[in-house]
């Protein structure tokens, strides 16, 4: 039911006033959340940004009073819509969850019931808190099932979760929580496990649910980007307590904090500056919960501490007495992002200009790796029961791919789950052989296997993988991992590759007594950095990145790029660097390549990758990717459905299906023809570069470059 | 605020990055947590103490397990004779602690067979892979598809029951399930990104195995392993009673409970002892390797 | 699903005839001659000549083999030396008792096992759930003829409440022998009871900590619904298995808690033609037994498949 946003726009529904919470831990009692306070309104919504230990969710579940058996809330009070529930009873708590408050969880396969029909799990709220009897209950999910825009309701009523795709099961658990209209709606990170371009469709929904529903919504994510398309109000976490709290665009143009200022710096933006800048880094980590230091907790890393930070706790305060709080004494003198900008980061080099008539000397870089149409075929299941009629499906991981790696630059592939660009990467390595077609190092063609390739070309190509907890052998030392590739591939003897990895090992800021430690005693960018460390050992000619930070924090993502940039330009080593991270592959790559369902749809340098003409897939990422500045504007390009199968790839355009500009017949017959461009700019499809650039005019505009104000 | 109750959740408490902290190695940290597990403390100390006396055997048994005595037959315990005396006239006690020997000796030796050609079936397969995988996990299967009782009666009832014939039976029953363990966690870590690594550095085959693998499916190996001996010390055991296993006058748990059986109305302890040994044994090593699973694989590991 | 339950059939078929494979081995391995044990030392050679020819045992062992797996199938079963009577109305005699014995058992343990495994879970980490869980791994380790003999010492000897030995006549009711099933059906369920607490326990943790669980709460919905429709169809899916493998486990408990309480069943059976060395008696009581066994495995997958929807509807 739409409310009159005006007159109800400052009745606060959530308050929380100096709520602390503790775990009774192995380690003794931890706070993990201190005196915290925050105020949610009718027809607000909040966000919670934070990295992971800031006690974001912990904040929230503790606030809603739904803690770990050994969690409790120690000080402090929470009220909603003025009943006070610090002190409830669980009988009380009960009538309120999924009546007054809805939850919404990060992955929703996990969050549904695996052995009960949807319908069902989602009827339940209508029946315990609305009193309604099974058939009414029934019409009512129907009924918000179609409210988030589900296709065809009354079929997913009698799905099993494990037949919906990620994106549709959000729509149900949103659906859920929203049964009974709550006053208080809780997303935690509800768009963490989906693809971009499904997390875009999600943040639209609730964007519009929210205009629609008088609900107050409090919005958890580590994604800064995310909260702006969402929140009108956002809070900084760090350490268990609030660095800064205001109104979103004041949070983004004028942060007073230096948390949020180091936070905004340390993630990469789309960009279309020739120029390659390193991130802003923080130093240090967030301190653990039992050695939690005096005064500030953030003096130990902040770069504008001065010794009276360190005396005292500073409080959270409204500095400007219009809803801007930050808890640092010196606000004041706290930059302007701009500012602060232009004096951390430094420009590391140039992109490749892919224009060769610029006559840049980079434009002429050898080729390393040359990929000429190469395609991995896997066996999929067999289809059909009846003997004689059944066939062997294949999955057709990678279609045909070409493409070329300059020396000392970087290849971006990019992506969303299911494109292949994994594949590729393993193909190059040996890791998955290719079915057909050819891979050449330096002219030489390669040996499909590893176990076929020369030690020395082995030495050439090194990778550093996705997951940092995977990458690196339980049972042996950091030092064991750095040293031997040393042994093996460079052929150093014993010590003095002990020596050498120790080198290694500082090389990628780590210190030198790490080479002792295993990796369990590492945190997840410290094995990182490890990886890359042994991927550098053998002096590679080329490194392949595989969604190396994916799974880190955007602080120590920023890092491991700043360090990657920095061993390129002093190794002159080309990479590819592969992510479904359409900023971060821009930030760091001379060349991007964007795939779809195993092929290449738009090959070009970074700045003409983002800049229309695009192919249609890579303008809905584009559009899709959110941005972690308000003043960049999207037009909202969605594609519906999901990545079909590569069992069963569509013919013609393969992305035909989901395209916005889908012309009809031609994308549904026929294989779109190369589109060439500006300086080898590539688009694989059929609609003219003209008429895409008058299209896409206004598909993504870019504030003024920041670093420049 | 009333007990906990099944609402409450069991989320782990606050995610922190522990980076800091000085170097502890696996084994340790597995000890430490080995340290604050009572029950498993206590088998922990009982098994020790069995591997004593099967160490000692003779020597720490206060008679000889043989001498009979017809003066002495059937005493309730005393002081002399703690645990009583049997129809000849033996002493329980000893013939308890010598017997020892024989449950570690054959159901040792046994699980340590299984255990060495076990993994060495699980690393092979597992690391091949492809058709061969599939037809040696199949017949180990159908090894495991006979109740391991039935599977060492019928070999036992074939071969005659002889110690050499025990320590087979025991190794060919666990043979498989140590293979599916060493293969599940072949599996498992073929894929782990850094026995990649090794692969695309180039690393030989046996280093793949034998450096990289086989460390990391140390833990649940010994897991299972210990299990493995639990069960075997049962087996023997049951075996024995059945007339199965040692052969008399060697001195067998299994045994003696049968034989006690007949004066079980006149002279219960002659029975109750050897019972109660094998159940506080068996006990403890299960209590043990239960807190190995828990220590070493926590979260992980069928139950 | 049906391609699922045809792999699946196929794999117990496999494994019937290899275990035929492996028990017809192993029984002709057995040493002595079954002429001389049937026709006594002293019988002449020639006699012994023709009463191996009579019984087929001159034909290679490939032959013997088949016959023998042939005959089976059929229903033919051989007579047994020892008994001199036909072994399959003898064999299933036994087994009737032993169902009986298995069937008491049954309706004993896996009630009472999952009742406790889901007491043990519920109050997860208190000393109802340490008391439990180390009780159960207690009696998963004691041998049955441990624990017999210790239920005996204790209900028979010190408190006369049941008898100890439990040779039943053939052609007792079930009513009159209840009594003497109690204490060997206790004894063959401890083991498997302990199994059933511990399988019940740790997926019904398993359960308790899952999101959707949280879902369930943060629902609202009082603790005994959250139970009864989101943790137990979930977390009793692996007890299913168990409790259908059980019935195999129960076979193995029963060989020997049928020989300490001298219960005429199929163990027992399979135990006196062991001693006895009786050919044709081994060959029918182990080959039932395995049938059993991979049948009880089969029954477990199936039910498994059958209740889980994400296999149903893949």
């Amino acid at each position: 039911m739409p409310g009159d946003v005006t007159s109800t726009a400052a009745v606060p529904v959530l308050e929380v006033e100096g709520l602390s919470i503790e775990y009774q831990t192995e380690r003794g009692a931890l706070q993990a959340v201190r005196d915290v306070s925050l105020v949610v309104n009718c027809h607000e919504s909040f966000g919670i940004v934070g990295e992971s230990g800031s006690g974001k969710s912990t904040l929230v579940m503790g606030a809603i009073r739904y803690l770990a058996s050994n969690g409790r809330v120690t000080a402090g009070s929470v009220r909603l819509n003025g009943v006070e529930l610090v002190g409830m009873s669980r009988r009380q708590l009960r009538s309120l969850w999924g009546s007054s408050i809805g939850v919404v969880y990060q992955s929703p396969l996990s969050s549904l019931n695996p052995s009960i029909q949807i319908g069902r799990q989602i009827a339940e709220v209508a029946r315990l808190h609305l009193g309604m009897g099974r058939g009414a209950a029934m019409d009512r999910v129907a009924e918000m099932l179609a409210k988030v825009a589900m296709p065809d309701p009354e079929a997913v009523i009698r799905r099993y979760p494990h037949q919906l795709s990620g994106g549709m099961l959000q729509r149900c658990v949103i659906a859920m929580a929203l049964m009974t209209d709550p006053a208080l709606l809780i997303l935690d990170e509800p768009t963490t496990a989906l693809d971009v371009t499904t997390q875009a469709v999600v943040l639209d929904l609730v964007a519009d649910l929210k205009r629609e529903f008088d609900s107050a919504i409090v919005y958890i994510t580590h994604d800064l980007g995310v909260v702006t398309k969402i929140c009108d109000r956002v809070g900084v976490m760090y350490a268990g307590e609030f660095a800064e709290q205001a109104p979103l665009r004041e949070l983004f143009g004028r942060p007073l904090h230096p948390y949020t200022l180091d936070l905004l710096g340390c993630v990469p933006h789309f960009d279309r500056s020739p120029e390659k800048r390193s991130l802003v880094t923080i130093p240090g980590a967030i301190p653990r919960l039992d050695e939690l230091p005096h005064g500030c907790i953030f003096a130990p890393r902040c770069s504008f501490v001065e010794d009276a930070c360190r005396a005292a706790r500073p409080p959270l305060v409204d500095v400007d007495g219009g809803g801007h709080l930050s808890a640092c004494r010196r606000w004041r003198i706290v930059p302007t992002p701009a500012e602060y900008l232009r004096e951390t980061t430094e420009q590391l080099g140039e992109r490749e200009k892919s224009s060769c008539e610029a006559e840049e000397t980079s434009c002429e870089a050898e080729a390393l790796v040359e990929i000429d149409d190469i395609r991995t075929y896997f066996k999929g299941p067999t289809i059909g029961t009846l003997p004689g009629r059944r066939q062997q499906a294949v999955i057709r991981a990678v279609d045909g791919v070409s493409l070329t790696v300059k020396e000392g630059q970087t290849l971006g592939v990019v992506g969303e789950s299911g494109s292949g660009k994994t594949t590729i990467a393993r193909a190059i390595i040996g890791l998955t052989p290719a079915t057909s077609g050819e891979i050449r190092l330096a002219g030489e063609r390669l040996e499909p296997t590893t176990g076929r390739r020369q030690r020395s070309v082995l030495r050439e190509i090194q990778m550093v993988f996705q997951n940092p907890d995977a990458s690196l052998n339980p049972t042996r030392t950091v030092g064991d991992a750095v040293s031997r590739p040393l042994v093996l591939l460079r052929g150093m003897g014993r010590s003095e590759a002990s020596e050498k990895a120790k080198e290694l090992l500082q090389a990628v800021s780590l210190p030198k007594g790490y080479s002792q430690r295993l990796p369990n005693e590492l945190s997840g960018g410290e094995k990182q950095r490890v990886a890359i460390a042994r991927a550098f050992a053998a002096e590679p000619d080329l490194i392949l990145c595989d969604e190396p930070i994916s799974s880190l924090d955007v602080s120590v993502q920023g890092s491991l790029m700043n360090l990657l940039m920095k061993l390129q330009i002093e190794q002159r080593t080309s990479y590819v660097f592969i992510s479904h991270d359409l900023s971060a592959v821009q930030h760091l790559s001379d060349t991007i390549a964007v795939v779809y369902l195993g092929r290449v749809m738009e090959l070009g340098d970074a700045i003409a990758v983002l800049t229309p003409p695009f192919h249609p897939y890579t303008e809905a990422l584009v559009s899709a990717v959110p941005v972690a500045d308000p003043d960049v504007k999207q037009t909202p390009i969605r594609l519906s459905g999901s990545v079909p199968s590569a069992m069963n790839i569509p013919t013609g355009c393969r992305f035909h299906p989901r395209c916005p500009r889908n012309l009809g017949d031609i994308c549904r017959e026929q294989e779109p023809p190369w589109r060439h461009g500006e300086g080898g700019h590539r688009i694989y499809c059929h609609i003219p570069l003209d008429e895409l650039t008058h299209l896409q005019a206004d598909t993504l505009v870019l504030a003024p470059d920041r670093t420049e104000v | 605020m009333k007990g906990p109750t099944i609402t409450d959740v069991e989320q782990p408490g606050p995610e922190v990055e522990t980076s800091a902290g000085k170097p502890t190695s696996m084994w340790l940290l597995y000890w430490r947590r080995l340290l604050r597990r009572p029950a498993a403390l206590v088998g922990l100390v009982i098994f020790c103490f069995f591997v004593l006396l099967a160490v000692l055997g003779p020597y720490a048994a206060p008679y000889d397990y043989q001498a009979q005595d017809a003066s002495l037959r059937i005493l309730a315990p005393t002081l002399q004779h703690p645990f009583g005396t049997d129809q000849f006239g033996r002493d329980i006690l000893s013939r308890i602690i010598v017997g020892t020997r024989n449950v570690f000796l054959l159901g040792g030796t046994g699980t340590l067979l299984a255990v060495l050609f076990g993994t060495a079936i699980g690393l092979a397969s597992g690391y091949a892979g492809g058709y061969t995988d599939e037809i040696v996990m199949r017949l180990l299967d159908v090894l495991l598809s006979f109740p391991s009782l039935l599977l060492a009666l019928v070999l036992l009832g074939s071969v005659g029951p002889s110690n050499l014939n025990l320590v087979l039976v025991v190794a060919i029953l666990y043979v498989p399930m140590i293979a599916r363990v060493v293969r599940s966690m072949v599996l498992d870590l073929k894929t782990k990104e850094f026995v990649e690594a090794a692969r695309v550095r180039g690393e030989h085959r046996s280093y793949i195995l034998f450096r990289e693998i086989l460390p990391n499916s140390l833990p649940p190996l010994l897991v299972e392993s210990s299990m493995r001996f639990s069960y075997s010390i049962f087996l023997v055991a049951s075996l024995g009673f059945l007339g199965l296993g040692v052969q008399p006058p060697s001195p067998d748990w299994g045994l003696q409970i049968n034989e006690a059986r007949t004066f079980f109305d006149i002279a219960p302890w002659t029975l109750l002892f050897p019972a109660g040994t094998i159940a506080v044994l068996v006990v403890a090593t299960s209590l043990m390797s239960d807190g190995l699973r828990q220590v070493m694989l926590p979260g992980g590991g069928r139950d | 699903m049906l391609r699922f339950a045809g792999r699946r059939v196929g794999f117990v078929l496999l494994t019937i005839i290899l275990s035929s494979v492996i028990i017809f081995s192993a029984t002709q391995i057995l040493p002595g001659d079954v002429a001389s044990m049937v026709l006594g030392r002293f019988a002449s050679d020639e006699a012994k000549a023709t009463l191996r020819h009579e019984l087929g045992l001159d034909r290679p062992l490939v032959v013997q083999y088949a016959s023998w797996l042939g005959d089976f199938v059929q229903g033919d079963w051989g007579n047994s030396i020892s008994t001199k009577t036909e072994v399959r109305p003898l064999v299933f005699d036994r087994l009737r008792a032993s169902a009986v014995l298995g069937g008491v058992a049954f309706l004993f343990y896996v009630p009472t096992g999952i009742l406790l495994g889901l007491i043990a879970a519920l109050r997860r980490n208190t000393w109802v759930d340490q008391t439990i869980s180390v009780g159960s791994l207690i009696f998963i380790g004691l041998p049955e003829f441990v624990s017999g003999v210790i239920l005996i010492s204790i209900f028979s000897i010190r408190l006369g409440w049941l008898p100890s030995q439990s040779t039943i006549d053939p052609g007792t009711g079930f009513i009159e022998s209840f009594p003497k099933l109690i204490l060997p059906a206790i004894t063959v369920a401890l083991t498997t009871l302990a199994y059933v607490v511990r399988m019940t326990r740790s997926s019904t943790v398993d359960v308790l900590q899952t999101d959707y669980v949280r879902t369930a709460n943060l629902k609202g919905l009082p603790p005994y619904r959250v139970l009864f429709t989101h943790v137990l169809r979930n977390s009793l899916l692996p007890t299913v298995t168990v409790v259908a493998i059980g019935i195999g486990w129960l076979l193995g408990g029963l060989i020997i808690t049928e020989s300490v309480f001298s219960y005429p069943g199929i163990g027992r059976l399979l135990l006196f033609s062991i001693q006895r060395r009786d050919l044709p008696l081994i060959q029918a009581t182990a080959l039932l037994i395995v049938l059993i066994y991979s049948f009880s495995n089969l029954l477990a997958d199936v039910l498994y498949a059958v209740l889980n929807p994400r296999i149903r509807y893949r």
